[in-house]
């Protein structure tokens, strides 16, 4: 079963899977919906370390599908593998194991780059004493756009990002949000069937945040396939087909926005403690209302169908136990809220593996 | 003609401002006719056979401009290559160049032809300042010329090819391939001196191995010698020089290709 189809079987797959407290990267499949511009079969990227010693593993048999058309967003924490996963994706990075395929067929990392245009999320790739058009047209004449035609081509995508005005400044002279909004200029000029924007929204201020989540609404409108890697939930929820979450080189949730949010069963109630919270945490496993609790170091995440009950019944607890709340939060349900459920199911999963391996090898728990 | 015109002036909008690179290519030149100077004296007396083999090739100075000016242009045209994919994997441009050209190889030579560019116009203000100041007399044949000369770009740009196989990989301390090549052609070649004055057998069979040694050589018969293409002393060093071209060459491709494909591998051209 692989995640990323956008089929409602594979959805109730996932929930079950969810419910089950099995890890859900291998769990949703099924027909696809629409054909797969971009599929990643059983990608595993792993790096050298020293000799002897085994490799360092950044992606470990990640599925991924992007139907033609559509608007994939990836979110992840950082660390998770996002960066390398696209660069796999744009054929930049070449997977240990696995496949890529581009339109139904096993694509080498030279078609990838020949169909996949990139916008980075980075201040670097450009020319910094040469002008924001400059630099566009020498890109654009790379990809063999006539000589003739790449001032005005610059012009269209600078006004389509809302960069006109620096059209002529140098590139070293842009602020950091500028720069985001150069980098997806040269994604726009290349025109390739395939766009990934790697956190396109990331350090712009509210007004070209707008700008550029507007101009991505319009991409969409367009027809484009694309994969949106961000952090910004209300970002992926409006604009994406599809959400897929990584996490540590796994894609561990994958789903129609919608079809995430009713994965939420129940709410969750968020505590940070200053002290060690053991105690307290003793005695919430026994609460009989809370379906779920997770824990890690000083933050404990307890899940619940009656929030306003339980929410009582854990403040009762920790008081008795005379310990310090740093934080609490009741968050509203959301796809925030989905990234923060299967991330910290992730992490439970990862401590009790741990711990069932520890106790294997006869250490005391 | 546009990427070739962006690729030389992002050269000249590199991180240095102009001014100052201009003011330190010309303490360069000066600093070259310095050294030039300085070995004229130290050598210019000598005798026997050394004299004879300076006189063969119009004198002490004629000698020894060609071959330092010969050598600066071939050294600094083989460092321009690994220059190229340095500055660019620096600047984050390299993936993209990669992504939007997939004739790397191809954008890489368009590239370093900028740098060879001016080093080849460093090298003509050396030469004809030289040329001046010493009072060098030539006599050039000038197929012979041209030939030396495409030989050489084509034998540099294999080197050149070789080195940057070690920087695409993301090498960016000292580059092995270039400190030997620095190394055996400063003190090797006959730059300054014919080979001949090294009495030492073994030295002087390293240094007729060098294949600089014979660049600089039929250079000298074709600019100081009027050699044409049958002079069998161009041929004889000519052929060493071309048969090195056309092993380094191919090599040099087949390197880069490997190094391209061992970045993709390591992740050297994704950047973060």
């Amino acid at each position: 079963m692989r995640p990323g189809d956008d089929d409602p079987v594979a959805v109730a797959t996932l929930r079950h899977a969810m419910h089950a407290g099995e890890p859900a990267s291998a769990t949703a499949t099924g027909r696809a919906a629409r054909p797969a511009m971009i599929e990643a079969v059983g990608l595993w990227k792993e790096y050298p370390v020293k000799r002897g010693k085994p490799p360092k593993r950044v992606i470990c048999g990640a599925h991924l599908r992007v139907g033609a058309g559509r608007v994939h967003c990836m979110m992840g924490l950082s660390g998770a593998g996002k960066s390398t996963l696209v660069g796999m994706l744009a054929g930049l990075l070449t997977p240990s194991r696995g496949t890529i395929n581009f339109n139904g067929q096993p694509a080498s990392s030279e078609v990838l780059r020949q169909n996949v245009a990139l916008s980075l999320g980075i201040d670097g790739g450009f020319y910094g004493r040469l002008s924001v058009h400059e630099n566009l047209e020498f890109f654009g004449a790379l990809i063999g756009i006539p000589r003739a035609r790449l001032h005005a081509r610059s012009n269209d995508v600078l006004g389509l990002v809302g960069l006109k005005r620096a059209g002529a400044a140098e590139y070293r002279t842009l602020s950091s949000g500028q720069r985001r909004q150069a980098h997806l200029a040269r994604a726009l000029i290349v025109q390739r069937p395939f766009l990934i924007a790697d956190e396109p929204t990331r350090g712009l201020d509210p007004a070209t945040e707008q700008h550029i989540v507007d101009l991505l609404y319009e991409i969409k409108k367009s027809g484009q396939t694309m994969l949106v890697v961000t952090h910004d939930v209300h970002l992926a929820s409006g604009l994406a087909d599809w959400v897929s979450v990584l996490d540590s080189g796994v894609v561990i949730k994958s789903a129609a926005p919608i079809d995430l949010l009713h994965l939420l069963t129940s709410t969750r109630i968020y505590i940070r403690f200053h002290d060690d919270p053991t105690r307290a945490v003793k005695r919430l496993a026994r609460l009989p209302g809370l379906t779920e609790l997770h824990v890690h170091e000083s933050e404990v995440h307890c899940y619940t169908q009656d929030p306003e009950h339980d929410l009582n019944e854990v403040i009762r607890i920790v008081v008795d136990e005379d310990l310090e709340i740093a934080h609490i939060d009741v968050p509203e349900p959301g796809l925030e809220e989905v990234f923060m459920k299967v991330i910290a199911e992730r992490k439970h999963l990862e401590q009790e593996r741990r711990l069932a391996a520890h106790t294997a090898k006869g250490h005391t728990p | 003609m546009y990427v070739q015109w962006i690729l030389i002036k992002r050269i000249f909008a590199g991180h240095s401002p102009l001014r100052f690179t201009a003011l330190m290519t010309a303490i360069n030149i000066l600093m070259a006719i310095g050294v030039f100077y300085y070995m004229t004296v130290v050598v210019g007396t000598s005798s026997g056979s050394r004299a004879q083999i300076y006189r063969f090739y119009g004198g002490v100075a004629a000698f020894m401009s060609v071959g330092v000016s010969m050598n600066a242009l071939l050294t600094v045209g083989l460092n321009a290559v690994a220059k190229a994919i340095n500055d660019e994997r620096n600047q984050g441009t390299l993936s993209y160049w990669i992504m939007c050209q997939p004739r790397l190889l191809k954008l890489v030579l368009q590239a370093s032809l900028g740098e060879f560019l001016l080093a080849g116009v460093n090298a003509l203000v050396t030469f004809a300042l030289l040329v001046a100041l010493f009072g060098v007399h030539f006599h050039v044949n000038l197929l012979s010329f041209a030939v030396v000369a495409a030989v050489s770009l084509l034998a540099v740009v294999g080197v050149g090819l070789v080195a940057a196989s070690l920087n695409i990989t993301g090498n960016t301390g000292q580059n092995p391939i270039l400190w030997a090549w620095g190394l055996t052609t400063n003190f090797m070649a006959g730059v300054f001196v014919p080979i001949e004055v090294f009495d030492n057998p073994f030295i002087h069979t390293v240094s007729s191995a060098v294949p600089v040694t014979h660049a600089l050589l039929a250079m000298r018969s074709a600019v100081l010698r009027d050699a044409p293409l049958d002079d069998p002393i161009l041929d004889a060093h000519l052929l060493y020089w071309g048969l090195f071209a056309v092993l380094m060459l191919p090599l040099g491709a087949w390197l880069f290709r490997r190094g391209l494909d061992r970045a993709l591998m390591r992740g050297n051209l994704v950047q973060s």
